[in-house]
């Protein structure tokens, strides 16, 4: 099953999910899925999408979709002199905070860059009105697959962090010419 | 110079750089450690774990909301560099963005 043999949809999460059945293999996300995703969504903690296949109604996969501001503390010339920010601005950011796939739809057959394409294109969609500076998420410790998921998707390192997690970023002027003027 | 008072915490996800106080806020040295002072020194010089008051002058502190992502010194240049230097996306990535475009926005 392929994204482009198998029918499917992505809207924001609705009571019509058949959520208990959803299975990653990773505990905390499924937990999350399966229990707190609604609460998240109904006091507008994140948004979560979710991929669902429209034959069967199976959940494919999900992701969330945060704002937040980023504290990179004193700001490069360029953006003090030229972009007119303070020099300790903080900036908007879009996390992509959680994201799954089931394991009944397998692997390599391209659903994870099929879902980062909806993700990125969501964000960039939603930068229009709120600015970001682009998208930033954590990996969890030890989670080699999606470290080389996400930097295979270009996505720029900044390093491992004291808890283990590996923190990524991508521009959202990257994003742009990815999906033009979409 | 104006100074408060502050309630740090050494931080679970970088103990370098980044102090909470007592109301959730962040205290943040400017420049790093390097540049913080007083708390700074605080700091370094302390192996306590926990929720100190100090005082120490508020120029040397940023605070910043709870919800505010904080980057550590080492995170800086690379997401400068990214954000500045965005490059090009790949054609293999092109070819994934008009794949999802065709499938989901057929009409666009």
């Amino acid at each position: 099953m392929t994204p482009e043999t198998t029918p499917h949809d992505f809207r924001p999460l609705d009571n019509n999910h058949p959520r208990t059945a959803f299975s990653c293999g990773d505990t905390a996300l499924d937990i999350y899925f399966r229990t707190l995703a609604g609460q998240s969504g109904r006091r507008r903690m994140s948004v979560v999408h979710v991929m669902s296949n429209t034959v069967t109604q199976d959940v494919i996969a999900y992701y969330t979709l945060t704002n937040a501001s980023i504290d990179a503390g004193l700001l490069p010339d360029v953006l003090v002199k030229k972009n007119r920010y303070r020099p300790h601005d903080t900036l908007g950011v879009t996390l992509l905070g959680r994201f799954a796939i089931d394991l009944r739809y397998s692997r390599g057959k391209g659903w994870g860059v099929h879902m980062y394409m909806d993700a990125s294109y969501n964000a960039l969609l939603a930068s229009r009105i709120v600015a970001s500076c682009g998208i930033l998420l954590d990996t969890e410790t030890g989670n080699a697959r999606a470290r080389e998921f996400w930097a295979g998707r270009e996505f720029v390192s900044l390093g491992i962090r004291n808890d283990g997690k590996e923190r990524f970023f991508i521009s959202m002027d990257y994003i742009q010419k990815l999906h033009g003027n979409a | 110079m104006e100074k408060a008072f502050v309630t740090v915490y050494q931080s679970t996800s970088d103990a370098s750089n980044i102090y909470h106080d007592s109301s959730g806020l962040s205290a943040i040295p400017y420049n790093g450690a390097a540049d913080c002072g007083n708390l700074a020194a605080h700091i370094a010089n302390s192996t306590f774990y926990a929720p100190q008051t100090i005082y120490v002058p508020l120029a040397r502190v940023a605070v910043v909301p709870p919800d505010t992502i904080v980057l550590v010194e080492r995170e800086r240049h690379a997401f400068f560099d990214a954000l500045l230097n965005p490059g090009e996306p790949s054609q293999k990535a092109m070819d994934a963005a008009r794949r999802y475009r065709e499938k989901m926005q057929p009409s666009g």
